[in-house]
């Protein structure tokens, strides 16, 4: 079924019939032009967010380089001050188990005094607790020579008034 | 005025440009939408559609002469009011292959008046009337209204013999004198 001359004559006549539209243009387009997407701005306003975002990511990655460098450093020198101090806190232990003169002093000086004490009191923490609880009339045992003789000289006198 | 420099003023999304060819094509192309959809409210929607796909597709398009432009327009006009009749269900083609060739007399034809012509065209059933109008006033091939519309080739030849059918019932159920030579 091909075009013909009725076909044409008929699309001719349809045409020529059809009346011009009357239609508001201004009032179609004031409906149309808020729909229309404004295709210029909204690229320029793209082109500008992705290069604020590629500055943004390219700061942020900068920063994170930087600061893991400085936190990788200051690892590094925490680590090794560890080991400084711990070497230090050895040598300090190493130091304090060697024998030191002071200390030795103080042990002979101490074994001295405690010898001393025994060679007076044989039992000097007995002597103080026997003071509660020994009669009073023995406590000549434990008083010295010279207050023996004190004691002697003083019985004397009496005697002799 | 310079069509070539409105096309490109759209491109870049110019307002004034936008303007100027809608001023320019609207009428044309509620017309072509008014073929299609006679209701004038909804065809003035889809004359809105259309140019807006058109500002928005228009990156697209190669400007080459007015007509090629004015073609394009219009391709996306009937594009849209195809797809409103589809969503509205108003395209009802009953897929057939037999036909039957009819040759309305040109002469016969010449001396009826455009108007009732018109009138008589606008009362076919719209599947009728969408074929009709894509043959005999767009111009396309039975093979191209076959590709738009979904159907065989066959069914948009069969559509067409019988919106001629119909045509030339009505123009002598309006007592115009109409010859018509069957033949197939």
């Amino acid at each position: 079924m091909k075009r013909d001359g009725a076909d044409d004559l008929l699309k001719e006549k349809v045409l020529s019939a059809e009346e011009e539209s009357i239609i508001d243009t201004e009032f179609l387009w004031n409906k149309l032009e808020p729909l229309i997407p404004v295709k210029q701005k909204r690229t320029i306003k793209f082109y500008y967010k992705g290069i604020a975002a590629v500055l943004i990511i390219a700061a942020g990655l900068l920063v994170i380089r930087y600061t893991s460098i400085k936190e990788g450093n200051n690892y590094i020198a925490k680590y090794t001050n560890a080991d400084i101090t711990s070497k230090a806190i050895q040598n300090t232990i190493n130091e304090l188990h060697e024998p030191d003169d002071t200390t030795t002093k103080t042990i002979d000086k101490n074994k001295e005094i405690t010898q001393r004490i025994a060679q007076i009191s044989p039992s000097p923490s007995l002597a103080e607790d026997e003071m509660f609880t020994q009669d009073p009339s023995t406590f000549g045992l434990y008083t010295s020579v010279e207050d023996e003789q004190d004691d002697d000289l003083d019985n004397e006198q009496l005697n002799n008034n | 005025m310079n069509h070539a420099l409105t096309i490109a003023g759209c491109k870049t999304g110019n307002r004034l440009a936008q303007k100027q060819l809608f001023e320019l094509y609207s009428k044309n192309m509620m017309l072509v939408c008014r073929r299609y959809v006679p209701n004038n409210h909804d065809a003035e929607e889809l004359l809105l559609t259309g140019f807006l796909k058109f500002f928005e597709s228009v990156g697209k398009f190669v400007y080459k002469n007015d007509s090629s432009l004015c073609a394009w327009l219009k391709q996306i006009m009937i594009n849209e009011c195809l797809m409103f009749l589809r969503k509205q269900n108003r395209i009802k083609i009953v897929e057939e292959n037999q036909c039957t060739d009819v040759e309305l007399d040109a002469d016969t034809l010449s001396s009826i008046n455009a108007k009732h012509i018109l009138d008589v065209i606008n009362n076919l059933p719209d599947g009728y009337r969408i074929v009709f109008n894509l043959f005999v006033i767009e111009g396309y091939s039975h093979s191209e209204i076959a590709q738009m519309l979904g159907i065989s080739t066959g069914t948009s030849k069969s559509q067409l013999m019988r919106a001629k059918v119909s045509l030339q019932k009505l123009l002598t159920d309006k007592g115009m004198l109409y010859e018509t030579r069957w033949s197939g």
